[in-house]
């Protein structure tokens, strides 16, 4: 039985000396170490992606922040228009210059709406707003046909005494919902930044284990081609 | 079948001597009720449970800035309220928060960048309320039309980092000029600062009351700015009341009344500002009538229960953080540095 074992020993390391010496077991162990590397390769880049799909999240982010401060500027250079197209047509009230007053102010709704679409999350803010813009739309409509009426000296009054604070306290509303915006821009960018940081040390991190890992298998790989190569019997 | 009275019974009988007492009694309070409503303090209101009083004392800070009036003249309301001792600790306005922080004086009303500059660096002091919109008015001399203009011009400051450099810091940036490389500032104390605009040595000097008004009546320079009417700054709190922080958690039923007074005082200053000017003189907090009565009708007193003290902090901070003058962002400087919950429960109470 012993005989038999030895024999047997003896002819494995014959055949993995054999393969050693046709390069056979260098054609067989390069393969699995490429493929190491390739699994390896894949982690980092899946790594990669996920901190630049966080990083991409943030950006969409801040683009919403950038399209709610422009829906508000919208909005306060629409109730300066107004006030300014109303001023100007109690200057001189004819038909005509009252009619586009009246259909402008209607407009003034659009840039409402658009505020509410872009800012959902605004809603005790949006409530308000959307009092005072009624509001002043019935002052103002209240103005214009007042002066349609002939009552121009009534409108201006309208206009001065009520339509005024209205378009004050809108201005005021609005520019406490873009001063939110800009605040939260703020915290965004200071998240961007510390994420960014983390994400910057994450990967020096990685590449460090990286190098470190591929060392540790490329000694690995030489060491146990010497051991092969101490182990052959010639 | 015996006749037994409870003893219940018996402690309720009233003597003839007693029920005349409680009569009185009775009377003197319903009395003093309607003298306190004549005096335009309201009795709690009904519903409204008022928790014992932690400290008759308070300290309030008295400074050169008659903007500061409500809290000259909320002493009065403080009495009514159940403090016995109302006292008022000399601060420059400079040092208005540094004397909160230190526990110098319990509360005061402070200038809002200022305010927002020591929260976010982490002072013991709480804002509480917004009590009025403007008050400052930047003179120019005849260089100076506008903001833009003050670039490599000479500015008197009292110190770097106090109001005046920091409201001024905030309108250069709204123009886009670097405060910090952009102007030349010069700290002297705020008269030789005046008189040195005066003798034409400056380019520009930014105004308190009553000194602004002062200088308006005199002719000297011209208003580049006035924060009492021109927007954005007309439109945010120049004036916050705040607190030492310690204060405000040991004795939060003294601190409710306290701005509870100050926000009647503010009320008082609205709407009878002749009134308000004249006591300001008679106990001695101003020497000027005429200047007083002005910056009382000028500054929009009137305006503590629409505007909001949030948002002021917000427009500052967002301002001082672009020149580097805050490091935090406006949501923690305002979630660490504000409690509101007085000033809300107020609202609802105090009505106009």
């Amino acid at each position: 039985m012993n005989i038999n074992k030895q024999s047997d020993a003896f002819g494995a390391k014959v055949a993995s000396s054999a393969k050693q010496q046709t390069g056979l077991g260098a054609a067989s162990s390069a393969p699995k170490y490429a493929r190491l590397f390739t699994a390896f390769l894949v982690i980092v880049a899946l790594l990669i992606a996920l901190v630049a799909l966080g990083l991409q999240q943030r950006d969409v982010e801040l683009v919403a922040l950038n399209r709610k401060l422009a829906a508000y500027r919208q909005l306060q250079n629409g109730i300066a228009t107004q006030l300014y197209n109303l001023a100007s047509a109690l200057e001189s009230p004819d038909q005509e210059s009252l009619d586009t007053a009246q259909r402008q102010i209607n407009l003034l709704s659009y840039d409402l709406d658009r505020v509410k679409y872009v800012a959902p999350d605004e809603a005790d803010l949006l409530a308000k707003l959307a009092v005072d813009h009624g509001q002043f739309v019935n002052v103002m409509t209240q103005a214009v046909e007042m002066a349609q009426s002939g009552q121009v000296s009534q409108a201006r009054e309208l206009q001065l005494e009520k339509a005024t604070p209205l378009a004050d306290r809108l201005d005021r509303t609005t520019n406490e919902l873009a001063n939110r915006a800009e605040a939260d821009m703020v915290a965004r960018i200071d998240q961007n930044r510390a994420a960014y940081d983390t994400s910057l040390w994450a990967l020096i991190g990685l590449a460090g284990v990286s190098v470190a890992l591929a060392l540790i298998l490329g000694r690995m790989a030489g060491k146990e081609g010497r051991v092969d190569g101490v182990q052959h019997p010639g | 079948m015996r006749n037994v009275r409870s003893p219940i019974a018996d402690n309720m009988r009233v003597t003839r001597r007693e029920f005349l007492r409680t009569s009185a009694l009775l009377s003197a309070s319903a009395g003093s009720m309607a003298l306190l409503s004549a005096c335009g303090v309201s009795p709690i209101p009904p519903g409204a449970q008022a928790s014992a009083l932690e400290t008759t004392t308070v300290r309030l800070v008295q400074a050169t800035s008659v903007c500061l009036a409500p809290q000259y003249l909320a002493e009065d309301f403080l009495k009514k309220d159940g403090f016995t001792d109302v006292q008022y600790t000399k601060i420059s306005p400079a040092g208005i928060i540094g004397g909160l922080a230190t526990g110098e004086a319990d509360m005061s009303m402070t200038f809002a960048p200022v305010l927002v500059r020591r929260l976010d660096a982490g002072d013991p002091v709480v804002a509480l309320a917004g009590v009025h919109v403007g008050c400052f008015v930047l003179f120019g001399s005849e260089h100076i039309d506008t903001i833009y203009d003050l670039k490599g011009s000479n500015v008197a400051i009292t110190e770097i980092g106090g109001s005046e450099h920091a409201f001024l810091s905030t309108m250069a940036a709204f123009v886009g000029i670097d405060p910090n490389k952009d102007i030349n500032w010069i700290t002297h104390p705020v008269p030789e600062s005046k008189q040195l605009f005066i003798d034409g040595k400056l380019d520009a000097f930014l105004a308190f009351p009553p000194i602004a008004q002062e200088l308006r009546a005199k002719q000297v320079g011209h208003e580049v700015l006035n924060s009492m009417m021109d927007k954005p700054w007309s439109q945010y709190y120049c004036c916050i009341l705040a607190a030492n922080r310690d204060f405000t958690q040991k004795n939060p039923e003294a601190t409710k009344r306290v701005v509870r007074s100050i926000l009647k005082a503010t009320d008082l200053c609205s709407q009878e500002p002749e009134r308000a000017a004249q006591l300001m003189v008679d106990r001695g907090f101003t020497s000027n009538y005429d200047y007083t009565l002005d910056a009382m009708k000028e500054i929009p007193y009137g305006v503590w229960r629409d505007y909001d003290a949030v948002d002021t902090l917000r427009f500052y901070a967002l301002k001082l953080r672009d020149i580097g003058m805050v490091k935090g962002s406006p949501d923690e400087i305002i979630a660490n540095g504000a409690d509101w919950h007085f000033l809300n429960e107020l609202k609802a109470e105090l009505k106009g």
